[in-house]
């Protein structure tokens, strides 16, 4: 025990005295961490800009216009003069949407001669904004006309109750499941933190062992866990192991206790494992880098963006079903991936515990990939021709 | 005008001959801005599996189900006979959503009645949730007009009253600069934009650190650190200048992106960005002392870059002074500009405020890099100085 708590001490030393290391493992990720959360602490969204061209100026028209304001997703910001400047406002940056309401729209309809109509322009170049408006405003326009049906079939003699149903003869009611407040931030929050610190396991691991070769300190790292890579290695890690733990606790805190994001599952023990193991896997991933190309620069750059990359291969953008087969398979290299699957399975799926076992296994499988490249690393460790490369 | 171009040159060798830095530089732009349109190259999910339970099992009910089918969003894979059913298959992720039809639908629907069906959809996968509940709006909405255009023609008017009636206001919801709502052709621009941001910053401060690492700052420290961080900057504008022209055409053209706007404003745009990017680079890469300082450093901030932006994340969505915080990173308001000039067809007269806080950027930027190269150059005359004074003593310690 001696050598590995001797060996754990050098590391901390080490980590003290690099102000690269306490910045990349703590300040920034403790900072980024704060950042996302107050990001999004309101979670969702809603109020979007829209321009409204309302060419008709009569009381329906100004009643479809408070219809579209009163949506969640869209607010009404801009009354434009033509459809031109309504389109500008979007090319500008200023509103996401235009509604358009032709003159002669209340005449129309009373005309009854199937000339009303009304139309919306969505601006698809930001895909969240323009799913929101697509849904909100295509639900007003039901709304609208369901209401205009009702009252023309009231000027027929039809009472409102019995119209509406005529009007409205198949209603839906929609139900989010997994999502109680139906908000996309309980996803992407918690990936976007969690990545953050896959991505800060990665570099910071990676540097932690690099440097021993960069630095030329490699064979003393060794000798001072007494020639035993294994332990030289357990004992470079088990720090930062902690130190990572701590700051995903620090996450799960902050997004169930202050956030309050809803916890479905049944065990919080397997989501801490699932923490746990998706650190280990990045972990080794960086080792396995550095003991493969004996080059700290070269494999920080692989790590970095490994762990970059997960974040679009996991799902959570744009899901796996919709991927290419090809890509789809690659998502599978990717440890992140089976985190995530535990994630969303355990937190918010409310699934059994023992659904997720699997997804610990593929992570651990990087553990053993690690283990077995233990050697190589001892190779590189040990031969002074590796050392002082960038 | 010599020494701006020795300088030059010597970033410019000093590039080409570092692979890390040609690796970030050029490789990293090149894998990345490949991969990333892959990912997401099939653009919108089509066809995906969802259950119907359809509790009532008449022809009304059962046409309902088929056109659901029919929709290009949703496949219906599984007919089961309970919710309970469902949920075993939604937890298995057999299914994204669910069509659940009470009993007594015909019934209701040839008594005048409302119906009510309900859908259950995955509030995980956003574009999926939306896609299903746009797929069954539609699908509801069809099959109640027919209902009604039956009631009212049985009530004495003509099909084309009956149709009128039913639907009093045509409408229509289009979807401007992205007619599939694709994934990639909203978020793949972005994301280029940044790449070439974040891979310029790391790059750069990799080989401020190299510089200093290795002393080749020495060579350089009675030069004035105006010129060296205008030489230094030119190098860089020459390299990715045409790598930012090659993504912006050929990738675009490969992957099928929106190609609109003027090649002119666009480059009036790539000008202050880059350079506003290249300025803030050469500030962090004279603060560097390591090689491998600007990774550990930078590589994380990507997402969050991407994400301040309002790009991904609406900035009605995130509070007002973090968005105000992310202006002073280039890349926000160079998403905003390029995407509204490549995307939406802009001019440069629309994209002038982004335009003007880049140039601003570039400013503040640029002043900083001149900040951070002379107390760089100071620091590396002060030693020489020392040195000197030492010289007929004790030999420079090195």
């Amino acid at each position: 025990m001696g050598r590995f708590s001797d060996s754990v001490k050098r590391e901390i030393r080490r980590f003290g005295q690099s102000r690269i290391l306490v910045t990349a493992a703590i300040i920034i990720p403790v900072t980024m961490t704060v950042l996302y959360v107050l990001m999004f602490r309101q979670g969702t969204v809603h109020d979007l800009p829209v321009a409204v061209y309302d060419g008709d100026r009569t009381e329906l028209s100004r009643q479809l216009v408070r219809m579209v304001d009163a949506t969640p997703a869209a607010q009404v910001a801009l009354h434009v003069e033509s459809i031109e400047q309504g389109r500008q406002s979007m090319v500008q940056g200023l509103t996401n949407a235009l509604i358009v309401i032709p003159e002669g729209l209340q005449a129309d309809v009373l005309s009854g001669q199937g000339r009303a109509q009304v139309s919306a322009q969505i601006s698809g170049a930001r895909i969240l904004n323009s799913g929101l408006l697509k849904r909100d405003i295509t639900t007003v326009f039901q709304a609208f006309n369901i209401g205009v049906e009702t009252q023309l079939l009231g000027a027929k003699g039809i009472p409102a109750s019995q119209g509406y149903a005529m009007a409205y003869p198949i209603a839906f009611e929609k139900h989010v499941l997994f999502n109680p407040y139906g908000s996309y931030a309980y996803y992407l929050l918690p990936g976007l933190l969690f990545l953050a610190l896959i991505i800060t396991v990665s570099t910071v691991t990676v540097y932690a062992v690099g440097s021993e070769l960069k630095n030329g300190t490699a064979a003393e790292w060794i000798a001072t866990a007494g020639g035993s890579i294994t332990r030289a290695l357990a004992a470079k890690l088990a720090p930062y192991v902690l130190l990572f733990t701590l700051l995903s606790l620090l996450m799960n805190t902050l997004l169930y206790r202050f956030l309050g994001m809803p916890f479905h599952g049944r065990e919080a023990i397997i989501l801490v494992l699932g923490n746990l193991f998706v650190i280990l896997a990045y972990m080794a991933i960086g080792v396995i880098l550095v003991a493969v190309s004996a080059n700290m620069r070269f494999s920080l750059s692989v790590a970095g963006g490994v762990a970059t990359a997960s974040l679009s291969f996991c799902g959570l953008t744009f899901p796996q079903i919709g991927m290419y087969p090809a890509i789809a398979a690659l998502s599978k290299l990717f440890p992140f991936t089976y985190f995530i699957d535990l994630f969303i399975e355990q937190s918010l799926r409310g699934a059994p515990p023992a659904r997720s076992l699997g997804d610990l296994a593929a992570m651990g499988v990087f553990v053993l990939a690690m283990a077995a490249l233990v050697p190589r690393l001892k190779k590189v460790a040990m031969n002074p021709q590796y050392y002082g490369k960038d | 005008m010599k020494r701006f171009w020795n300088i030059t040159k010597t970033e410019f060798i000093s590039i080409f001959k570092d692979g890390g830095a040609m690796l970030i530089l050029f490789g990293a732009m090149l894998i990345y801005g490949t991969l990333y349109p892959l990912i997401y190259a099939p653009q919108v999910v089509r066809n995906f599996p969802v259950a119907v339970v359809d509790l009532d099992n008449t022809p009304p009910s059962r046409k309902l189900a088929r056109m659901l089918d029919a929709t290009p969003e949703a496949d219906v894979w599984y007919e089961v006979q309970s919710l309970d059913e469902a949920k075993w298959l939604f937890l298995d992720r057999k299914i994204y959503g669910v069509l659940y039809i009470p009993e007594g639908y015909e019934k209701r629907m040839l008594a005048g009645e409302q119906n009510e069906v309900s859908l259950y959809a995955d509030g995980g996968y956003f574009l999926l949730y939306s896609d299903f509940l746009g797929a069954v709006g539609e699908v509801v909405v069809t099959a109640g007009a027919e209902v009604q255009i039956g009631t009212l023609m049985a009530g004495g008017l003509n099909r084309q009253q009956a149709e009128w009636l039913a639907m009093p206001v045509a409408y229509d919801v289009d979807m401007l600069y992205n007619p599939y709502g694709g994934y990639a052709t909203a978020i793949l621009p972005a994301v280029l934009i940044l790449i070439a941001q974040q891979l310029l910053l790391v790059g750069i401060g990799m080989v401020g650190g190299t510089w200093f690492e290795r002393g080749t700052w020495r060579q350089f420290r009675d030069y004035s650190a105006t010129r060296l961080v205008f030489a230094k900057a030119t190098a860089y504008l020459f390299l990715y200048i045409p790598l930012m022209l090659y993504m912006f055409s050929f990738q675009y053209k490969f992957f099928g992106y929106p190609m609109n706007g003027n090649h002119w404003d666009l480059l009036l745009v790539f000008l202050p960005y880059l350079l506003s990017v290249i300025f803030l680079g050469l500030t962090l890469g004279a603060l560097f002392r390591k090689r491998e300082s600007s990774m550990m450093l930078l590589i994380v901030t990507s997402v969050f870059f991407l994400i301040v932006s309002g790009i991904s994340w609406p900035r009605e969505g995130m509070p007002e002074w973090i968005y105000a915080l992310g202006r002073m990173v280039p890349s926000s308001s160079g998403i905003d500009a390029l995407v509204r000039i490549r995307t939406m067809g802009g001019t440069l007269s629309d994209v002038a405020p982004e335009a003007v806080t880049l140039w601003m950027l570039t400013g503040a930027y640029g002043l900083t890099a001149i900040l951070a190269t002379i107390r760089r150059t100071r620091a590396l005359q002060a030693v020489a100085k020392a040195e000197r004074e030492d010289c007929c003593g004790e030999p420079a310690n090195r």
